[in-house]
């Protein structure tokens, strides 16, 4: 697979920055934003194939921030992360516009397999 | 009081109790659920920093300390979440007690300040300096300042303050929530916010002034706690 860029949305900038970092270490290149309107900013003057976005973001919620992203980006794959012990408890299910949903703490091999998995079924 | 409606009352109580204490522990969950990430991926961070030296890629003394501060700052985090979440939990240890309710209020606005926060919202604590003692349910005077924050967080908009203070005189104890007005100026639903105070033999009063909603919640001196008994 060619490399991709990928963008992390999540308030906590200590583990955004790790991410990002990490995903570097493994050719992966990543930016990061923390909270909606920086990343809506951030995709409009910058290309990404996928996005990594939090469910539960302060001011604009992570399901808005989906919905801005899949109205102007629609073929980036969003794949959501949350806070819920397993994304099968989320009160509504995943998100309809969201390619997968990952449970926090990140195993940062799998969200790789699963970026790869998102950009490739596009 | 017929047994049925006192037993229906019971039951919507119940259900009221389960719901707050499900809120608060969701919401600590998951903050701790976010200090456990940010420390997960530091370690990580520094094991592929320490396989990068093993290759060639010097780490500097520097960077290594900054790893182990982030990492010292968030267990620190952990920890004091999990204090609060301890205070809240033994909160209904004993149904009726003396407490000191600025104390108790301080606890319960901390863990509130976190689902503020996701409306970009602060909570401003303004406690009286001297102790405010009661006599009743510590977790019934959290469960009724969580929804009456609840309340007003629902007509917040981003970068609004809502604040808390709390007084005493010779009748009892005050809890003052102010926070901003409807746009519309619709009332307020306060039926279940009345419920819980019913509970705790209190009553409410309401005032709109200059686009601000002051809830005053006013509890007797010595409430004798309705329907709050220990069953064990």
């Amino acid at each position: 697979m060619h490399r991709f860029r990928a963008l992390l949305i999540d308030d906590e900038e200590e583990l955004v920055s790790a991410l990002v970092e990490r995903l570097g270490y493994r050719g992966v290149e990543a930016d990061y934003a923390l909270g909606g309107p920086e990343a809506l900013e951030k995709m409009r003057r910058d290309k990404f194939d996928v996005v990594v976005l939090d469910l539960k973001l302060p001011g604009m919620s992570g399901e808005d921030v989906l919905k801005s992203i899949k109205r102007d980006h629609p073929s980036v794959p969003v794949i959501m992360i949350t806070g819920h012990g397993s994304p099968n408890l989320l009160p509504e299910g995943k998100p309809e516009q969201a390619f997968d949903c990952l449970a926090k703490p990140i195993n940062l091999e799998a969200l790789i397999s699963k970026m790869k998995e998102a950009i490739d079924g596009k | 009081m017929s047994s049925d409606s006192g037993a229906e009352r019971e039951k919507l109580r119940r259900e009221k109790d389960l719901a707050f204490f499900g809120a608060i522990t969701a919401s600590v969950s998951h903050e701790l659920n976010n200090v456990i990430s940010i420390v997960y991926q530091t370690a990580g961070l520094l094991s592929d920093l320490l396989a990068g030296a093993r290759h060639g890629r010097p780490i500097s003394d520097e960077r290594l300390e900054q790893i182990a501060i982030r990492i010292g700052e968030q267990t620190e985090r952990g920890a004091a979440v999990i204090k609060r979440l301890n205070a809240f939990a033994h909160s209904v240890d004993q149904p009726c007690a003396e407490f000191d309710v600025n104390a108790v209020a301080e606890n319960l606005i901390t863990l509130a300040q976190r689902l503020a926060s996701l409306k970009r919202v602060s909570l401003a604590a303004e406690l009286a300096e001297q102790s405010v003692l009661l006599t009743g349910s510590p977790f019934g005077l959290q469960q009724v300042l969580f929804a009456t924050i609840r309340l007003l967080l629902s007509q917040s908009q981003e970068n609004d303050t809502i604040t808390i203070s709390s007084d005493q005189n010779d009748t009892g104890v005050i809890m003052t929530v102010e926070g901003r007005s409807s746009d519309d100026d619709r009332d307020l639903d306060l039926s279940g916010l009345e419920f819980l105070m019913s509970c705790m033999n209190g009553t409410i009063e309401t005032r709109t002034k200059g686009g601000h909603t002051t809830l005053s919640l006013l509890f007797n001196s010595s409430a004798e706690v309705q329907g709050r008994q220990d069953t064990n």
